[in-house]
C-alpha cells in the first residue's frame, strides 16, 4: 500500500483527528478567504485592490510588534482579544465544517450553544474595547452590544426554525434534511430561516447596509470601532478573530443551510481534502455574493438599523410561524 | 435527471407555490417600508411576478391550460401595463412616501406580523371545510397564505397615509384574492378571470387619475389633508 503514489490520501483519519482539521481549517483558510474576498471586491469598485494573501502578512507584521496598552486599562484589554480567539476556535468543533456525520466533540454543544459562545467572542472583544477608556472605542462597544442584542432575537427564531423542523438541535441534521429532499431545501420555513440568517451574517460580518467595514470614519463606526487601542499580537488575534468569525458564519450559513454538499461522508484523507476544498470555493462564492451586495447597497444610517433588524426578526418569526401552521 | 425527479414530485410542487405565496406576503411586508412611489411600484410589479408565476406552476401541476392563460395575463397585465400607467400617470415618481406612515416602522411590522398569524390560524380552520378539504396539499397552504395577504394588505391601507400606499394595498389585495382563486377555484370559468384583469386594468387607469388630481390639487400624496368632511 505504502508503496503506490497517493497511498496517503486512502488513509483513514482518526475522528480526532477531522476534528482537528476541521479546526484548522477555519484557522488557516478564514485570512485567505478575507484575502480574496477584499480582492475581489477591490476588482468590482474598478481598482486592483490588496494580494489574495495580504491578511497573512499583514497578521505577520502584526504579532512581530510589541502590544501597547493605554493607560488605565486592566488585564480585560488583553484578555478580550485572547477570549474571543479561544471562542473562535471552539465552535468549528461544533457545526459541519468538513463532515456531514457528527464528530465526537460535536456533541459538545448544540447550534444554541454554538451562537452562545460566538456571542461570547463577541462580548469578550467589547469589554475589552469597554476597558480602553477610549471614547471611539467604547462608542464602538456599546453600539455593538446595543445591535448585538437586537440580533439575538433572530439568531434564537433561526435557531427556533432549525429545531422544529428537523426535532433536533443539531445542525447537522438540519444539512442532512436538506440532502435527502429536494422540497426540503424549498420549503418557506427552510428559505426564509435561510434569508434570515443571510441578513444576519450581513450585519455581524460588519458588512452594508449596517457598516463600511473599510470605512475610516470613526462617528459610523460599530464593529470596526472596537479595535481602536488594539496593537501588535492583541489586534492580529482580533484581525485574526474577526476573520474566522467570518468564516464560521459563512459554513453555518452554507453546510446548515444553503448548500449542505460536499461533505465528506467518510474519515478517509481524500474525502476529507476534498471537502477543504469543497468547502473553500463555496465559501468564495457567497463571498462574492457578499462582496457583491456590498457594492450595491447604500449603507443605512445608524438609526435605520434597527429598522433592518426589525425586518430580519420578521422574516425569522414568519419561518417559525409558516411551520407551525403546517404551511411550509 | 435528479433534478427533473425532483421538479416532478407533489411535494415539491407544494413547496414551490408555497413559497411564491410566502413571497408575495414578504413583498407586502416591504411595502409597508416603501419610502418612494417608485419603489412601492416596483414591489408590486414583483408581487404580480410572483403571482403570475404560481399560476404557472399550478398549471403545470394541473395540466390546466386555462392558468397558463391566466398567468401570461397576470404578467402582461400585472407587472408591464398597471405599473407603467401609474408611473406615467404620476410625473412625481421620487415623492417621498417616508412621513405617511401612522407609527414607526418596527411597530407598523409586528401589527402586520400579527395579522398574518391570524390568516394563518384562519386559513387553518378553513383547511379543515369540505369544499377546501378536498383539495391538494398545495390548494390547502395556499389558502392560509392568501388569507395572511388580504389581511395584511388591509393594514398596509390602514397604516399608510399616501395614495400610492393605498393604492399598492389595494392592488395587492386583488393578488391575494387572485391567488385564492387560482390555488382554491380553479374551475372558476374563464370569462370570470380574464373579465377580473380587465377590472384591473381599469382601476389602474381610475386610481391613476385619481391620485394625479389629488396631487395636483393638494401637492401632496398624503391623504391627511383630506379632511374637509371631517366633523
Amino acid at each position: 500500500m505504502s508503496g503506490r503514489p497517493g497511498w496517503c490520501f486512502a488513509v483513514n483519519l482518526s475522528t480526532y483527528a477531522v476534528q482537528l482539521i476541521q479546526v484548522m481549517t477555519v484557522l488557516l483558510l478564514a485570512p485567505l478567504l478575507s484575502g480574496a474576498i477584499a480582492r475581489f471586491e477591490a476588482r468590482l469598485q474598478g481598482r486592483r485592490g490588496p494580494r489574495v494573501l495580504q491578511p497573512y502578512y499583514d497578521l505577520w507584521k502584526l504579532f512581530t510588534k510589541e502590544t501597547l496598552r493605554p493607560n488605565g486599562s486592566s488585564t480585560l484589554f488583553i484578555a478580550g482579544p485572547v477570549v474571543a480567539f479561544c471562542c473562535y476556535l471552539i465552535v468549528p468543533m461544533l457545526i459541519p465544517v468538513l463532515t456531514s456525520f457528527p464528530l465526537p466533540l460535536g456533541y459538545m454543544g448544540d447550534i444554541l450553544g454554538g451562537g452562545f459562545i460566538l456571542g461570547l467572542g463577541g462580548f469578550a472583544v467589547a469589554l475589552s474595547a469597554a476597558d480602553t477608556q477610549s471614547p471611539y472605542a467604547q462608542l464602538g462597544s456599546s453600539r455593538a452590544m446595543s445591535f448585538g442584542a437586537l440580533g439575538e432575537p433572530i439568531v434564537l427564531f433561526v435557531v427556533f426554525s432549525v429545531g422544529v423542523i428537523t426535532r433536533t438541535d443539531l445542525p447537522y441534521a438540519m444539512a442532512a434534511t436538506i440532502r435527502l429532499s429536494g422540497s426540503a431545501m424549498l420549503a418557506p420555513a427552510h428559505v426564509l430561516a435561510a434569508i434570515a440568517f443571510f441578513l444576519v451574517v450581513l450585519s455581524e460580518t460588519g458588512r452594508i447596509p449596517v457598516e463600511t467595514h473599510s470605512g475610516t470614519l470613526e462617528l459610523g463606526m460599530i464593529d470596526e470601532a472596537r479595535a481602536f487601542e488594539h496593537s501588535g499580537p492583541a489586534m492580529a488575534l482580533l484581525t485574526w478573530g474577526s476573520a474566522m468569525k467570518q468564516m464560521i458564519l459563512y459554513t453555518i450559513l452554507i453546510n446548515v443551510f444553503v448548500a449542505p454538499w460536499g461533505l465528506a461522508s467518510s474519515t478517509s484523507a481524500m474525502a476529507v481534502l476534498l471537502a477543504v476544498l469543497s468547502l473553500l470555493g463555496k465559501a468564495l462564492v457567497l463571498g462574492c455574493v457578499f462582496a457583491g451586495v456590498d457594492d450595491s447597497f447604500a449603507k443605512l444610517r445608524l438609526f435605520k438599523i434597527t429598522e433592518y433588524l426589525a425586518g430580519s426578526f420578521l422574516i425569522a418569526v414568519l419561518a417559525l410561524l409558516v411551520y407551525l401552521v403546517g404551511v411550509g | 435527471m435528479a433534478a427533473a425527479t425532483v421538479l416532478s414530485s407533489p411535494s415539491t410542487f407544494t413547496s414551490v407555490v408555497t413559497l411564491f405565496g410566502v413571497g408575495v406576503l414578504v413583498t407586502e411586508f416591504l411595502m409597508l417600508r416603501a419610502h418612494l412611489l417608485r419603489s412601492q411600484v416596483r414591489l408590486y410589479m414583483v408581487q404580480s411576478f410572483l403571482v403570475a408565476a404560481v399560476a404557472l406552476v399550478t398549471g403545470i401541476e394541473q395540466g390546466n391550460s386555462g392558468l397558463y392563460v391566466v398567468s401570461v395575463l397576470s404578467f402582461i397585465i400585472k407587472v408591464v401595463i398597471v405599473p407603467m400607467v401609474i408611473l406615467r400617470l404620476m410625473s412625481v415618481d421620487s415623492a417621498d412616501l417616508s412621513q405617511s406612515a401612522i407609527m414607526k416602522l418596527p411597530s407598523m411590522l409586528y401589527i402586520a406580523l400579527v395579522t398574518a398569524a391570524c390568516g394563518f390560524f384562519i386559513g387553518v380552520s378553513f383547511r379543515t371545510a369540505s369544499v377546501i378539504g378536498r383539495g391538494t396539499a398545495a390548494s390547502g397552504n395556499a389558502v392560509s397564505v392568501d388569507i395572511a395577504i388580504v389581511l395584511v394588505a388591509f393594514i398596509l391601507i390602514v397604516l399608510r397615509r399616501d395614495v400610492i400606499s393605498q393604492v399598492a394595498g389595494f392592488f395587492s389585495l386583488e393578488n391575494g384574492v387572485t391567488l385564492f382563486s387560482v390555488s382554491v377555484a380553479r374551475n372558476m370559468p374563464f370569462i370570470t378571470e380574464v373579465a377580473t384583469f380587465f377590472d384591473l386594468l381599469v382601476a389602474a387607469v381610475v386610481f391613476g387619475l385619481l391620485m394625479r388630481l389629488h396631487h395636483m390639487k393638494t401637492r401632496t400624496l398624503s391623504t391627511h389633508v383630506l379632511d374637509r368632511l371631517k366633523g
